[in-house]
């Protein structure tokens, strides 16, 4: 019984995530016991194998990709998705079809995607608001809001705020 | 013998009305609890805890007027989450507070977080399709 | 980088790779809009990012994906990141949260590469490099059965593992990135060691114990 104890504290040992007094506890403890310093030298050879592996070299030359997609709203991945290598579209092509789609949107109604757009914008900053003024958030000036603890409901009639479950009649 | 009747009527409506106020005041307390425990799992990261936990909320019958509660728990959680960064945890919670509701108010309000936590992790397109389908829901088209 | 310690008690990573004053300028500089300074977060997290998704994953190819769209969440919820101090944690979440996103919540089935001739290249990438050809062959051996020890673990498993024998990082900082309990934390990572024990030895067989390690 004892043993298992020492045991399962092993990994934290060589981890170095053990108090003083723990790690003084436990050395002295396996010095003495064979099966757990057998245990211990085990664990140990499994460590230095893992440690014996490598990590994968990171390129910061992918940091313009990164760069890109932080100046845009795009969703991710799109060009880095077209692996046609050579893949070149002659201009003259680019241009007849800018010409196409401008003749289009001239003749169709307005994008519905700008104003979905524009009505998911107004409705974020709608939500804010009514998470403020309903005194489930606080606004901070590093932009990050406070959230006040569980109170959804700031009624007027003094009930207790709480969750939203709170005294609901 | 209609006066009686009245009676009668009036003192079956009053019953029913107090035991569905003492099944509401169960449900009410047995989520008010629930809330506070997935609140703290989320203050102090206990991520396993917070979708089992919310999950015994969804399992409760809530009234027609009472669901909007249900829909706060959703957002609440999944504002906290988002903040946390953990966007697929808010999914979970607004996915499954999706499956229990009836009206379709409810419903688009989920849509329209499940939107919002798209728009944070940087899926744009996906947040505009989620708050489509809520605006159609809002406005009664299939 | 790796853990040349071979004592008993192994180094453990900081809580930050660079001075802590400098994280928080950058990090305060990256809240502002700064790109620039967030390009110097991305150079020096880059690599640990990369290669906890790299172990979680499996794939060389899905790592770099992931790896991007983390350094893009994190720039666009900075804000969000109320200690500076946490930002290697923080950012840590984002990665593994990625992960879970793409593969709905499970972690995905690691692919066992123990065919000659494999052809992930992250394999014969890391064996590679100033080792001779011995060398080699054994280091690329023993990556395949490590990676393949790690694919085979539990999901809650392998995360744990990955943060703490490989990106050396403290029992704390594991506990907030994963969201569980100290105490959870250092059982379920004696639990993986000793699981990744068991299995290197039923693979290696006989050999267990027996290799020439530095």
């Amino acid at each position: 019984m004892e043993c298992r104890i020492y045991t399962e504290s092993l990994t934290a040992l060589m981890d170095g995530e053990l108090t003083p007094k723990e790690e003084t506890a436990i050395r002295t403890h396996i010095s003495g016991c064979p099966s757990c310093r057998a245990e211990f030298e085990s664990l140990d050879y499994s460590y230095r194998l893992v440690d014996q592996i490598d990590q994968i070299e990171f390129q910061p030359a992918s940091w313009p990709q990164i760069q890109a997609r932080l100046t845009t709203s795009s969703s991710r991945g799109f060009f880095s998705k077209l692996k046609f290598p050579g893949l070149w579209i002659p201009i003259g092509a680019v241009g007849a079809l800018l010409l196409v789609a401008t003749s289009l949107m001239m003749q169709f109604p307005e994008d519905h995607t700008d104003q979905t757009r524009q009505a998911f914008q107004s409705y974020m900053q709608e939500r804010q608001q009514e998470m403020i003024s309903r005194g489930l958030i606080q606004p901070t000036d590093r932009g990050n809001p406070i959230f006040v603890h569980y109170n959804p409901f700031a009624d007027a009639t003094a009930r207790p705020k709480g969750n939203p479950f709170r005294s609901e009649r | 013998m209609s006066r009686l009747a009245s009676l009668f009527t009036i003192l079956v409506v009053s019953t029913a009305w107090l035991v569905g106020q003492t099944d509401w005041e169960k449900t009410r307390s047995i989520a008010e609890a629930q809330h506070e425990i997935v609140m703290l799992a989320i203050k102090n990261k206990q991520y396993d805890k917070v979708l089992p936990n919310s999950k015994k909320i969804f399992a409760l019958t809530f009234p027609a007027n009472r669901e909007h509660l249900l829909v706060d728990h959703a957002k609440l959680s999944s504002s906290l989450l988002v903040e946390q960064a953990n966007y697929p945890l808010a999914h979970q919670i607004v996915d499954e507070a999706i499956k229990v509701v009836h009206n379709n108010k409810s419903k688009a309000a989920l849509l329209k977080e499940k939107a919002v936590i798209c728009s944070r992790e940087g899926h744009d397109g996906d947040a505009m399709k989620f708050f489509e389908q809520a605006v159609k829901l809002e406005e009664g088209k299939p | 980088m790796r853990d040349k310690d071979r004592g008993e008690t192994r180094a453990k990573n900081p809580g930050s790779i660079i001075d802590p004053e400098r994280l928080d300028a950058l990090v305060d500089a990256g809240k502002n809009g700064d790109v620039t300074a967030f390009s110097q977060l991305y150079a020096l997290y880059g690599k640990k990012i990369l290669n906890y998704i790299f172990r979680l994953t499996g794939s060389r190819e899905e790592a770099e994906d992931l790896m991007q769209d983390t350094f893009v969440l994190a720039f666009r919820n900075l804000h969000s990141l109320k200690e500076n101090a946490k930002f290697q944690s923080w950012l840590f979440r984002i990665a593994q949260n990625n992960v879970f996103q793409k593969y709905r919540g499970k972690l995905p089935q690691i692919e066992s590469i123990d065919a000659e001739g494999s052809e992930n290249s992250a394999v014969t990438e890391l064996a590679s490099g100033s080792k001779g050809p011995e060398e080699a062959v054994l280091s690329a051996e023993l990556e395949r059965v490590v990676q393949r020890v790690i694919g085979e673990l539990p999901e809650k498993y392998r995360q744990v593992f990955v943060l703490s024998a490989i990106q050396k990082l403290s029992y704390q900082e594991i506990s907030e990135i994963v969201g569980r309990s100290l105490a959870s934390v250092k059982s379920d990572i004696h639990r993986a060691r000793v699981e990744v024990r068991d299995k290197i030895k039923e693979y290696l067989g006989d050999n267990y114990g027996m290799s020439n390690l530095h």
